[in-house]
């Protein structure tokens, strides 16, 4: 029966099932490429002749049976031409599309398709490109198009969305095609997925910039510098160390400007072993760009390239100016120590020289004395010799009394003592140097003073400090006003307090604030001590010592001490 | 001027051959004490240790001792202790260091006469060997009486003695006859005898003699 039907009915058939066959694929796809509002339903017509001119891809000749012979080679040799163009375009290893200056999708080759996903051209040509394009590009997108069809040509980046939905990455080229007339008819895109080297550019931009962060906010100087000392690379910390307002006060120029002469040397040896790839650090002084200086330890290592080679001095440096300035100091104190401990034995020997000492002048003395005896009236020069060397002998009988006095070491012991006892004791010891500078000493004792609790040498010694430093203070000034004022007098009615002051220049203020610091002091062959342990003296006996000015005095050093309860 | 002018006359030997002791390890200062000796007349000996002077003292020789404090082997403060221990009263004179102050005040609390020091005057120690003598022979006589005194006293009757104690606590004969139930003539026999037995003219020295006696019953 089949055979029977004619060509006509076979026809229609072969259309019915063609269409069956487009509907069933239309109703598969259903949901367009994502982001359209429109659901654009291409007429089964216009979809039929457009797919079968890409099913005609095959060499399959389709030509009019009713053109004249001569029309038909021509046309033969045309379509033969046309199938190459086409073959290329198909196998493109990059998606080609064209696109109409509204934006409609007219041919998209097969890469473009696997590209969108999809492996129906139905679903693509006669679409509007800017269903497939991520919001965010349209704008940009459309002005390229734009440019496109004013005849420029343009390369875009740009993310877009496949008929599944994903999200990928393209870059394309596009430019601008001309008809016969000269006429900008559409765009021709080239396009490729640059997804994956996107994702990779964007975490390599995520790492770089962490680094370079990390970079920017050390805290300590970061810096890369070339065989020669040139600075390549330095970080904000570095080039505040510098005092540099500008990085190009900095980076370019070479470190050796920045560094004194003396560790040249050493600093070209670390940069060299640096760069045969060994490590390093070295202490050195830096001079910044205001002119400071500073003590600086800088740690480098080689900074190698991806083949290996070094092509960098990187260092870490940090100021250590502080912590050398601690370390002076306190060399300059053991110093001082090693000192005093050497005065100290010294203290010994001179006790022990004293006593020495002794016997023979014991023995000179008393010689003398029996000699200017036997004598008597004999010769009277001789007996003016002899008086003479008895003088001498008790001279020096009385240095020793006075070293032994300042050297003996007594284990503290309080007693109850009346203050103008120990002034007087020491000045007596003063007297000497008193009369030899015509210094005068004005002494104002209160009457009938409660004595103080305190051990006498000790005390002494504190008043001995203050009085010669007040001598030391008044023995430039003009004869009229070397005056030392020492007091005595009620602080209240527990303490006692001693004023010794004198006329002359104030101290000044940032000497006040060091006066009682160890080792402080202002003299050439100062020990700084004085005061020092004279604090210490007055505070372990419950008192409390200090400096001030008072009007008409002139500049007074103040001690308190606690009456004594043994009264 | 510096006085140094003495008198001969105020250092008088008083008893025969009284010695100076002189104890220092320094022969320098030793020789000058003995020089200043020597010139008041004074007889010196000198010793550079305590030891030395130890073996050859002899406690009833008259004299003084002059000694240094800090001395190598025994120093003062051991000297006097070992005079002490032997019983001898020998007036000490310290020459102190500057240094030895509070050994030396120990020294005199322990009966030293006084310390001096050094390097010291010639004057002054010249007036301290004068205490130290002066004292020394007061101390020997009154040991000598003190000795006498007590030998006469053992040859007093029990009745004498008895007597002799009413008379020192001051007390009339009449009242002695009374409280020892004697007649007042037995009892003037008995102060004669103890008197004379005492060697003393009145009852005023026999109560200075008696105060260096020790009391025994026969």
């Amino acid at each position: 029966m089949i055979y029977e039907l004619n060509i006509l009915t076979w026809f229609g058939i072969a259309l019915l099932t063609m269409v069956l066959i487009v509907n069933i694929r239309l109703k598969k796809q259903s949901r367009f490429c994502a982001f359209s509002n429109t659901t654009k339903y291409v007429s089964v017509q216009k979809n039929d002749a457009l797919a079968m001119k890409s099913y005609a891809a095959e060499n399959v000749v389709n030509v009019n049976k009713n053109l004249p012979k001569h029309d038909k080679n021509q046309a033969r040799e045309g379509q033969k031409s046309e199938n190459l163009f086409r073959e290329i375009f198909e196998s493109a290893p990059d998606c080609v599309m064209l696109q109409s200056q509204d934006g409609t999708i007219e041919l998209i080759n097969h890469t473009g398709l696997a590209l969108l996903e999809t492996e129906h051209k139905d679903n693509v040509i006669g679409q509007s490109v800017y269903n497939l394009i991520v919001p965010e590009y349209i704008d940009a997108y459309r002005e390229m198009s734009r440019k496109v069809f004013n005849g420029e040509r343009v390369c875009l980046e740009y993310e877009m969305v496949t008929c599944k939905g994903t999200r990928r990455w393209m870059r394309t080229n596009t430019v601008p095609l001309k008809d016969s007339q000269q006429i900008i008819t559409s765009l021709v895109a080239t396009t490729r997925d640059i997804t994956d080297t996107h994702l990779i550019s964007q975490q390599l931009e995520a790492h770089r910039h962490k680094l370079q962060t990390i970079f920017e906010s050390e805290p300590e100087c970061v810096k890369l510098q070339d065989a020669e000392g040139r600075i390549m690379e330095m970080n904000p910390a570095g080039l505040s160390l510098l005092k540099a307002k500008n990085y190009n006060d900095v980076v370019g120029k070479v470190i050796y400007d920045f560094m004194t002469p003396e560790y040249a040397k050493d600093y070209r040896d670390l940069t060299a072993q640096v760069f045969k790839g060994g490590r390093g650090s070295m202490e050195f002084e830096v001079i910044s760009l205001d002119g400071g200086r500073r003590w600086l330890e800088t740690h480098a290592a080689p900074l190698r390239d991806n083949k290996g080679n070094v092509s960098a001095l990187l260092a870490i440096t940090r100021d250590i100016d502080g912590r050398k300035k601690d370390e002076e100091r306190l060399y300059q104190q053991q110093t001082e120590l090693a000192r005093i401990c050497r005065l100290s034995t010294m203290g010994e020997m001179a006790s022990s020289l004293a006593h020495e000492l002794n016997q023979p002048l014991c023995a000179v003395s008393s010689y003398a004395e029996s000699a200017r005896q036997l004598n008597m009236h004999a010769t009277k020069e001789l007996d003016v010799l002899l008086d003479k060397i008895v003088l001498q002998s008790r001279r020096a009988t009385q240095i020793i009394k006075n070293i032994r006095d300042f050297v003996r070491k007594q284990t503290p012991s309080p007693e109850s003592i009346s203050a103008a006892s120990i002034i007087n004791s020491v000045i007596d010891f003063v007297e000497p140097n008193r009369r030899r500078n015509m210094i005068s000493i004005d002494l104002q004792i209160t009457e009938d003073l409660p004595s103080v609790k305190a051990d006498r040498v000790q005390i002494e010694q504190v008043l001995m400090n203050l009085i010669s430093n007040a001598i030391q203070a008044v023995v430039e000034l003009p004869y009229d006003q070397r005056k030392i004022t020492i007091k005595a007098s009620h602080e209240s009615s527990e303490e006692i307090i001693f004023k010794v002051c004198n006329l002359g220049p104030d101290i000044s203020e940032d000497i006040v604030k060091e006066l009682f610091t160890p080792f402080y002091t202002t003299k050439e062959t100062g020990m700084g001590m004085g005061l020092s342990i004279s604090r210490s003296i007055v505070e372990a006996h419950g008192g409390r010592i200090w400096y001030r000015t008072k009007p008409g005095y002139g500049a007074c050093f103040h001690f308190t001490l606690p009456v004594s309860s043994d009264d | 001027m510096v006085p140094v002018s003495i008198s001969h006359c105020r250092y008088r030997v008083m008893i025969e051959s009284q010695s100076i002791y002189i104890v220092d390890d320094d022969a320098a200062v030793r020789d000058a004490l003995s020089i200043l000796v020597k010139s008041v007349n004074l007889d010196a000996k000198e010793y550079s240790s305590a030891d030395q002077f130890l073996a050859e003292y002899n406690p009833q020789h008259p004299g003084c001792l002059i000694t240094d404090v800090y001395m190598p082997g025994i120093d003062g403060v051991e000297l006097q202790k070992r005079l002490v221990d032997m019983g001898s009263q020998i007036p000490m004179i310290i020459m102190s260091g500057h240094g030895d102050i509070p050994l030396a005040v120990n020294m005199i609390r322990n009966g030293a006469l006084d310390f001096i020091e050094k390097p010291f005057s010639n004057h002054q120690m010249l007036e301290h060997i004068q205490q130290a003598l002066t004292l020394d022979n007061e101390r020997r006589s009154t040991a000598i009486k003190s000795n006498q005194s007590q030998k006469y006293y053992a040859t007093l009757t029990p009745r004498e003695k008895e007597v002799l104690e009413y008379l020192v606590s001051g007390v009339s004969n009449k009242v002695i006859a009374a409280k020892m139930a004697i007649s007042p003539r037995t009892i003037e026999t008995h102060r004669a005898n103890v008197l004379r037995k005492m060697n003393s003219e009145s009852v005023v020295s026999l109560v200075q003699k008696m105060s260096h006696v020790h009391r025994t019953s026969n």
